[in-house]
């Protein structure tokens, strides 16, 4: 809980509140080469299919812009070796609401020390988007 | 979706005042999302907590 706090404190995280009850969030952030950046993306399972994750993206994406940003950046965690359902669901989703997929980083190369913690080996996929 | 279910719908950012009921109510909901989205890729755990960015 403590990471999220501090996401609080710094003013990064959106929720999506439905008759009052968070049931979404995100995390919003600038990053440092001008670039604004969301993650942690989470919509409450319990209400799949109501737009909660696509109302969290246009508020980043909005958010982003207003702040003079014009690209915005994801990343998605995937497993190297296999397709992973919600991986493919979520990368299938981001292409269709005009992300494209610019590279991918390898955990073994830039968090070595976090690589050993994952139970199979996963690489980052970057995406971006040009804000309107 | 209903329009009225997409009218009800409130996004913003959780100021200053958010209390501690709010974050803990995110913590569960992020843990609850990432534990079941990736059940079997070993990153349940949310060692990526500890990057510097929030992947999805």
């Amino acid at each position: 809980m403590a990471e999220v706090t501090e996401l609080i404190r710094l003013g990064e995280l959106a929720v999506a509140r439905l008759n009052g009850r968070i049931v979404g969030a995100v995390r919003i952030q600038r990053l440092d080469d001008g670039v604004g950046e969301f993650g942690m993306l989470a919509a409450d399972p319990d209400h799949r299919g109501i737009g909660i994750g696509r109302r969290l993206v246009d508020f980043a994406e909005r958010l982003t812009a207003d702040r003079g940003l014009r690209t915005m950046r994801l990343e998605l965690l995937v497993p190297q070796t296999w397709i992973h359902p919600a991986k493919k669901f979520l990368h299938d989703w981001y292409m269709r609401i005009g992300y494209r997929v610019v590279r991918k980083g390898s955990i073994d190369e830039q968090y070595p020390s976090l690589a050993p913690l994952l139970a199979t080996p996963c690489d980052f996929v970057i995406y971006h988007k040009e804000l309107a | 979706m209903t329009s009225g279910e997409m009218k009800s719908i409130e996004i913003g950012l959780l100021g200053s005042d958010a209390d501690g009921a709010v974050a803990a109510d995110v913590t569960h909901l992020v843990n609850r999302v990432y534990a079941t989205a990736e059940e079997g890729c070993g990153v349940g755990a949310r060692p990526e907590r500890r990057w510097p960015r929030s992947p999805n």
